[in-house]
């Protein structure tokens, strides 16, 4: 069998999308609440992950915040680990 | 002398003065070691987000207080010590003066907060 030679590769062009702004800089957050489950619930997935940055557009600062305090949240089981099924 | 938050989480069998029992009890503790309480909160029975020892419920206890390393030692261990309580948190009060959430505040507009004059007439 003749080997297929392998088609160059052609890069395709990323589109260049502008960068959705962090909504915890334009409203001034420098501080999130572990205790408030439903607003860090807006910031995972319907798993329990954190939502990468890349789909929030939280910037890193406000990231490492949030992501303090969904970790805090989980200990006193506010917010779930992972969750397998829906209730 | 740090601000600290404790969140304690006792099973779901444990209710009525057992609570207020437990209530005052680590009130004391954090006291009797030199410290100072700034707020006790009930947040009464909530569902928990994951299983904790084969409770889906829990009755949550909060607490804002202020003190040193022998509060910290003594409220962890005897809440260590306590088979009432499954789960619970100490860490540092970061809010700097800033108003913190009520898990409860939009379901329910009175829960019982337990202070030093109230307590009794939970």
């Amino acid at each position: 069998m003749a080997r297929v030679k392998p088609k160059p590769k052609v890069k395709k062009e990323r589109q260049l999308r502008s960068r959705k702004p962090c909504k915890f800089c334009k409203d001034h957050i420098d501080f999130m609440d572990y205790k408030d489950d439903k607003k860090l619930r807006r910031f995972m997935t319907e798993r329990g992950k954190i939502t990468p940055r890349r789909i929030t557009g939280t910037c890193a600062r406000h990231q490492r915040i949030l992501a303090a305090a969904i970790k805090k949240a989980r200990m006193v089981a506010l917010v779930p680990f992972v969750r397998e099924y829906y209730r | 002398m740090k601000d600290y938050e404790c969140v304690v989480i006792f099973a779901p069998a444990v209710a009525g003065d057992a609570i207020v029992g437990a209530t005052k009890k680590y009130a004391d503790v954090i006291t009797s070691q030199g410290g100072e309480i700034k707020e006790i909160d009930d947040w009464g029975k909530r569902s928990l987000a994951y299983e904790i020892n084969y409770h889906r419920e829990g009755h949550y206890l909060f607490y804002r207080f202020k003190g040193g390393k022998s509060v910290l030692d003594e409220l962890g261990r005897q809440l260590r010590i306590d088979e009432n309580v499954i789960r619970h948190m100490i860490v540092r009060d970061d809010l700097k003066g800033r108003s913190h959430y009520k898990p409860y505040a939009e379901t329910q507009e009175a829960r019982p907060v337990h202070t030093e004059e109230t307590e009794e007439d939970v």
